[in-house]
């Protein structure tokens, strides 16, 4: 081998290098990007009777600096932020609810005691009464308001969850198709650096939306799977997520998950208890589990505040000389078969006793020959032969009859604070007396003893607001610790990631120099080697 | 170690963000004065705040309700005052009246004072609060109390207490009923009363008499009947029993079940004089009884007996109503002094909640005021420290 020839290899070794550098120092911004390295080696000698001389360097590979390891943690500590960042800022709107300012719910049910405690002492005056009208209004508006708040919140995440699912259907198909180009450019025996960097890239955003597991085949592609086992990516065959609507609750609207297992397709629905991590699960976890605790526990506040004052207030008279109507009316508590049902039963609930209620939704199984009565806040279960059955404060009764495997879905309270309404607007309807004398305060001084009444699970209806406050402010605190130490950790991973992958520019400009150098140094090797040759013909002239 | 440069320039500029976010979230503190206004702010103490809140509120209605019962019960008492006064004028007037020197015309001008005082009385007893309700019509606020009919004067409320909530559990009577006040006086000297009978001809007159044993008292009603100038008979009506029989001497007390009273003048036989308990009239009845028996014309002895008889009568009852006026003047003190330690206990848990929700909300200027600078010099760090490192790049050197 020629000296020329080593100086050429090490002239392109070093041009490979410098290129390799400019190319870091080219992507040093590029998420994903792995900070490249030209792999060199010695070519083997060449045996002469001297030993063995060098030929040169020769370029191996272009290799990334890449660590599965890490990388993984990054793609997890992703997915763990994602989830609980999203919980934690959609759960900031539910606290907000509970804000102990001057227009909050606590103020408003303060003010309807103030105006019914003033009130009653002065039983005839018009203007009195009519202060009790307007704060009553007032309190049912703001119960009312919570919940649509509440409401508009869940339709909110609704629109969040379809965005989410496009986006990681989207995600899904891209690496679907990176892993074809990737189990083609394997072919040629080399990495495709760039494109397993793109592909890292896509799970690292798809870990945002879902939090995936992965596992790499033979041929380089990557099979993807959310929660338990269920395949999101198998090969270069994406599958699809799609919402559908619950059977037992239209309103509620479910993600489901649909791939193609040869000919067949298999459905899967997703639960948020399922899934693990990713915006979709802080999502769902906020829609069914906070949504509707914060609901719930409206809607009980709602439904004892309104039968407790109904049930003082219709023991009284009215200035007309009636007997008291009710004071609030409530919407009905709702019970809904299930579509999937094939029996003709039909359930309805009633409130039995506020002060036992629970904040819950409940279902019933009939398995053909019992009821399963589950409370779904807790999970609590319970079993009865027959129907009518009194549980929680609620009366359920049967008509018709259901088939083995129906259900029902119950929400006692779930739409009371949605729906509470003062009955009338009246002042001459409150019934503050126990006779129709216009002196008599008897009942109105019942209604203002209301305010000191232990009525929900042994609390006054301020403490048990300030309960409810207690709750969501827990839950919203809690949320915010995890998200912080999810982003923590998060960046702890990126960190680490960086130490590994990222491109440092000041490392580059050092290669550089030194690519440079020896770039140089391998010119100069030629030139000599010119020279060398040029020395030779000129000894022959 | 390496250090990813875009990466050292995220991790500096989200240390710089955070460093806002905290400085913002302080400066919003001292800009509102509170550190708490989400649950999630201070969830341990959130249901505190809640309830604490209600509690203020509370006591501030309860504080309107106190501001309002104290002003009928002033009315209620000076109203009640001047009753006292105006059944006192009556009483002095009568007491005058039973001067034996007053002739026809003497007693007809105390009874026409006695009936303009009737009429102050059914004037005041018709008051009305601050808020137009009557004070002494029980629940029947909006009717008029006390008025003429052709029987005397009749009470159209009823016994109704209306209590004003000035504390927790708490109420107190802020009207007075007319029925006690006015229309149900015992007679006599509060527990059972004499008088002489229509159809006596003697000149004998009897007093008021007194209770001399309350446990030998029986309620029920007695005659004495003179069965001889010097011989009376006490005769329980109720049971139709002869008590005692026993001697007569003019203007020594004859005493019996419990009861004594004093019989002094000339008897004719078969005299009587009625004894009863618990009986009630109605005070404005009293005073109309004592105007009737002043407008009669006195010819002789027994006509005398007879009036002097009605208007002592008519007296003892009127002292009974100034009793009852009086004693609903002192319940009426007691309900003030009530409604003063309630309202003084309610200022007192009103300070108290708001000490308390003062420490559970409001900033402390001085602690937010200092974590504010710290805040501040830690940002300036920081950014001085991006701006320091950011420029240092081995390119620089490369010339």
């Amino acid at each position: 081998m020629s000296l020329l020839g080593v100086g050429s290899s090490g002239l392109a070794a070093a041009y490979a290098a410098i290129n390799a550098t400019s190319n870091n120092i080219a992507n040093v911004n590029t998420p994903g990007y792995s900070r490249q390295n030209v792999v060199q080696t010695t070519m083997p000698g060449q045996f002469s009777s001297g030993g063995f001389f060098g030929r040169g360097v020769t370029i191996e590979s272009v290799r990334r600096a890449f660590d599965a390891q890490v990388n993984g943690q990054v793609q997890f500590s992703e997915a763990q932020s994602a989830e609980a960042a999203t919980q934690s800022r959609l759960m900031r709107a539910v606290d907000e609810l509970f804000a102990t300012d001057d227009v909050g719910m606590g103020n408003a049910l303060d003010n309807f005691f103030s105006s019914m405690t003033q009130a009653s002492s002065r039983p005839s005056d018009i203007a009195s009464r009519a202060a009790v009208i307007s704060s009553g209004l007032e309190l049912a508006s703001r119960l009312n308001q919570a919940s649509s708040q509440v409401d508009e919140q869940g339709r909110n995440v609704d629109l969040g969850i379809r965005a989410t699912v496009v986006q990681i259907n989207s995600l899904a198909q891209k690496i679907g198709r990176l892993n074809d180009a990737i189990s083609l450019a394997r072919g040629s025996g080399q990495m495709p650096n760039d494109l397993l960097d793109q592909r890292d890239e896509v799970v690292r955003q798809l870990n945002t939306q879902v939090g995936v597991s992965t596992l790499e085949q033979s041929d380089g592609s990557l099979n993807v799977f959310v929660s338990s086992g269920a395949a999101l990516v198998v090969g270069n065959t994406p599958a699809s997520m799609s919402i559908s609507f619950d059977p037992t609750d239209p309103q509620k609207q479910l993600v489901g998950l649909s791939s193609a297992n040869g000919a067949t397709t298999i459905n899967l629905q997703l639960s948020a208890t399922s899934l693990n991590g990713g915006a979709l699960a802080g999502q769902m976890k906020f829609r069914d589990i906070n949504l509707v605790d914060a609901k719930n526990e409206l809607g009980r506040l709602a439904t004892a505040i309104a039968s407790t004052f109904n049930a003082i207030h219709a023991a009284g008279t009215n200035m007309n000389g009636a007997a008291g109507q009710a004071l609030f009316t409530l919407p009905a508590p709702v019970a809904m078969p299930s579509a999937l049902n094939t029996g003709t039963g039909a359930i309805s609930v009633s409130v039995a006793a506020a002060s036992g209620l629970k904040p819950s939704d409940y279902r019933i199984d009939y398995n053909g020959s019992q009821y399963t009565i589950t409370r779904l806040q807790d999970g609590t279960k319970s079993t009865t032969a027959a129907l009518p059955v009194t549980l929680d404060g609620i009366a359920i009764t049967l008509t018709g009859t259901p088939a083995a495997g129906d259900s029902f879905q119950l929400q006692p309270v779930r739409n009371a604070a949605a729906g509470i309404k003062l009955a009338f607007s009246d002042p001459r309807t409150l019934a503050f007396g126990l006779s129709n004398a216009s002196g008599d305060n008897r009942n109105a001084l019942a209604l203002a003893a209301v305010a000191e009444q232990v009525t929900l699970g042994g609390l006054t209806f301020s403490q048990a607001l300030g309960e409810i406050s207690a709750k969501v402010g827990a839950t919203a605190r809690g949320l915010e610790t995890s998200a912080s130490i999810a982003d923590k950790l998060l960046t702890q991973a990126r960190s680490e990631q960086s130490s590994v992958s990222g491109v440092n520019l000041d490392e580059e400009a050092a290669k550089l120099i030194r690519y440079q150098q020896a770039y140089q140094a391998s010119a100069k090797v030629i030139a000599t080697a010119q020279t060398l040759f040029q020395t030779l013909i000129d000894m022959g002239r | 170690m390496r250090i990813g440069t875009a990466f050292a320039h995220l991790s500096k500029s989200a240390t710089i963000m955070d460093a806002q976010v905290k400085m913002y979230s302080t400066q919003n503190e001292l800009a509102t004065g509170k550190k708490v206004s989400a649950p999630s702010d201070d969830p341990v103490n959130a249901s505190q705040i809640v309830t604490a809140q209600a509690s203020v509120a509370r006591q501030a209605s309860f504080s309107t309700n106190q501001a309002y019962l104290e002003g009928e019960l002033r009315q209620l008492e000076s109203t009640l005052g001047s009753i006292g006064d105006t059944i006192s004028t009556a009483r002095e007037m009568l007491v005058a009246a039973g001067n034996g020197i007053y002739n026809d015309a003497d007693r007809r001008s105390i009874a026409n004072n006695l009936t303009s005082l009737r009429a102050q009385l059914v004037s005041l007893g018709n008051t009305r609060g601050s808020d137009g309700q009557y004070l002494f019509s029980g629940f029947q606020s909006g009717t008029t109390p006390f008025s003429q009919s052709p029987s005397g004067i009749v009470y159209a409320g009823d016994s109704g207490t209306r209590g004003v909530m000035v504390a927790s559990g708490l109420a107190i009577q802020s009207n007075a009923d007319g029925q006690s006040l006015f229309m149900q006086i015992p007679t006599g000297n509060g527990t059972f009363s004499t008088g002489v009978a229509a159809t006596n001809t003697g000149n004998v007159k009897i007093d008021t008499g007194t209770v001399t044993s309350t446990v030998a008292l029986t309620g029920q009603n007695y005659e004495i009947r003179f069965t001889g100038p010097a011989t009376i008979d006490v005769v329980n009506t109720t049971t139709n029993t002869l008590v005692k029989a026993q001697g007569y001497v003019t203007g020594q007390a004859i005493s019996f079940d419990g009861m004594q009273m004093t019989l002094a003048g000339t008897p004719a036989i078969g005299d009587k004089f009625v004894v009863t308990q618990g009986q009630t009239a109605s005070v404005f009845d009293a005073i109309d009884q004592a105007i009737s028996a002043l407008n009669t014309a006195v010819l002789n002895d027994t006509e005398r007996a007879k009036v002097n008889d009605a208007v002592r009568q008519a007296s003892a009852s009127i002292e009974q109503a100034f009793n009852v006026a009086l004693a609903k003047r002192v319940e009426v003190g007691g309900r003030m002094t009530a409604l003063d330690t309630a309202s003084r206990v309610g200022e007192g848990l009103v300070f108290e909640n708001k000490a308390l929700l003062s420490k559970l909300q409001d900033v402390d200027y001085v602690e937010a005021a200092s974590r504010f600078a710290s805040q501040q010099t830690g940002l300036q760090g920081a950014l001085a420290a991006y701006g320091q490192t950011s420029k240092m790049s081995l390119f620089d050197y490369l010339r």
